[in-house]
């Protein structure tokens, strides 16, 4: 696999031979990628994406949580004020009879 | 009839290996190597781990007994095999299958090449010692585990939140609602004393969004926060004192429903007051869970582009914040805008450090090195920028993997700082 070779780059520049630079650049840019390189790029990706993922879904559960906890104390609010209407209800009734 | 039974239970291995001779013990672990190196999987992770160790597969197989072998192979199997099975699982169904300009024998080949470096690095593992093993499957199925756990809690809370005030339900509090309108206005014309419980008026409806919108924001900010100015973070608590109205009408609400000598006001009144709230908590839910959708795109979006482009992130970001464009409150829109800017940027700055901790590090050392000897004058940067922009837009098309590559050359060629 060819290599990047300064000396040869800096020649070709200072010989304003510009064509044959871009070729010896190019030639380094464009070698081939293993089989393992390409995995490993993907494997970079996923790893990234399940970590950004677990950190959004970790802050969607904990607005879940809080709103689970929110609409849990409201409804027991409810029950208990509910409950009070009806005794003072009934001692209403029992006061009127 | 005494009772027979047909099943006759197979003698422990080592009790087998302590009845054979030596020579027909190597027979028999050289028969089974033979078979487990018949299966390619195995054959290639063996054929890396002689290559870490600079030499060629006959001689490693020369070296080791059979027995140290198939020991070898026990650890694959139980370790290694499933690890590399789940993650390219996950892979195919939830990653790659959803990168929309892969076709499907790009997938398989894009399976075939993690494979290839799963067991180069569990190759590399072993080398070091069997026990490493452990340590590469953990790593990866730590990630996996706490993907799996997250997506099941979710759904969990979901499912229990709809059950009680979903969509089905949700109809019939709208009707209860209505109803308990009626009847409270219907009671207030009979002169009948309607003490509210809040003073205080309606929350509007961007403020109510506001709410839930801050909080599950200020955790997802946590991402860029070593990165986080004073003035984000003290954006941060302005937007998580929105919080404070509805906190503090749930605790009113709870104040009074234990405080026995209050005055209570008719219970239509009473429930279409808590009905509100009940409503403002669901829609901020509503909002979240949008919310969670457009950020796991935009995440899926970020990593899968192919070009890490700040610029073309931001546009995105544009595209998507008009989802809120029906709302009127502009300060909102721009809040959300932001937010989702700053979050996607952040997951762009990471995607970038992250491939350079990931992919052919040497390589782009090795650019690096040329770089810093050799841009010495505009000309020869120019040279080297047009070269790697020309390389990059003809492997754009391609959605190559080795775009990313070639973005960050870019990078350093462009970051140069001339003396």
């Amino acid at each position: 696999m060819p290599k990047i070779n300064d000396e040869e780059f800096n020649r070709l520049l200072a010989e304003k031979k510009f064509a044959e630079a871009k070729a010896l650049v190019k030639s380094y840019i464009d070698q081939a990628w293993t089989k393992e390189d390409e995995g490993e790029f993907y494997v970079g990706l996923i790893t990234q994406y399940l970590e950004m993922s677990n950190k959004i879904n970790t802050a969607y559960i904990t607005e879940l949580q809080e709103a689970k906890k929110d609409l849990d104390r409201l409804d027991k609010a409810q029950s208990r004020v509910h409950q009070t209407l009806d005794i003072n209800k009934l001692k209403e009734d029992i006061d009127s009879m | 009839m005494p009772e027979y039974s047909a099943n006759v239970p197979s003698p422990e291995e080592q009790d087998v290996r302590a009845k054979l001779s030596p020579d027909q013990l190597q027979s028999m672990d050289q028969s089974a190597l033979e078979q487990k190196l018949a299966e390619k999987p195995f054959f290639a992770f063996v054929q890396k781990i002689a290559e870490k160790q600079n030499v060629d597969i006959q001689k490693y197989l020369t070296d080791n007994t059979p027995e140290k072998v198939l020991q070898l192979a026990e650890r694959y199997d139980k370790v290694v095999r499933p690890t590399v099975d789940r993650f390219k699982k996950f892979a195919g169904d939830q990653f790659l299958g959803k990168m929309k300009a892969l076709p499907p024998e790009a997938i398989a080949k894009a399976g075939e090449s993690i494979e290839a470096f799963m067991s180069q690095e569990a190759a590399q593992e072993a080398v070091k010692g069997a026990a490493n093993l452990e340590s590469f499957s953990a790593k990866y199925s730590a990630l996996l585990d706490q993907y799996e756990h997250l997506a099941n809690m979710a759904g969990q809370l979901n499912r229990e939140l709809s059950a009680k005030y979903g969509t089905t339900n949700k109809g019939e509090l709208s009707a209860i609602k209505a109803q308990a309108e009626l009847m409270s206005a219907s009671a207030k014309t009979q002169g009948v004393e309607n003490t509210t419980i809040h003073a205080g008026e309606r929350t509007k409806i961007a403020q109510r969004r506001l709410n839930s919108v801050a909080r599950f924001f200020k955790t997802i900010r946590t991402l860029g926060k070593e990165r986080r100015s004073d003035a984000e973070i003290a954006e941060d608590e302005k937007f998580s004192d929105a919080q404070e109205p509805l906190q503090t009408k749930i605790t009113s609400f709870e104040e009074a429903s234990l405080d026995i000598g209050l005055k209570i006001p008719a219970r239509e009144d009473y429930d279409k007051q808590i009905g509100d709230v009940r409503e403002q908590i669901l829609a901020g839910l509503s909002d979240a869970n949008k919310l969670r959708d457009i950020l796991l795109e935009a995440t899926m979006d970020v990593v899968t582009s192919g070009k890490y482009n700040i610029e073309d992130a931001a546009s995105s970001v544009n595209e998507l914040g008009d989802e809120w464009g029906d709302q009127n409150d502009a300060e909102f829109n721009d809040y959300i805008k932001q937010m989702i800017e700053q979050t996607y940027q952040a997951a762009v700055k990471r995607g970038v450090e992250a491939t350079t901790e990931n992919i052919n590090p040497n390589k782009i050392e090795e650019f690096n090195r040329f770089v810093v000897d050799n841009v010495r004058s505009n000309e020869s940067k120019q040279l080297i920028t047009d070269t790697v922009q020309q390389s990059i837009d003809a492997e754009s098309d391609k959605r190559s993997p080795k775009v990313a590559q070639l973005t960050l050359m870019l990078n350093r060629v462009n970051n140069l700082k001339f003396s």
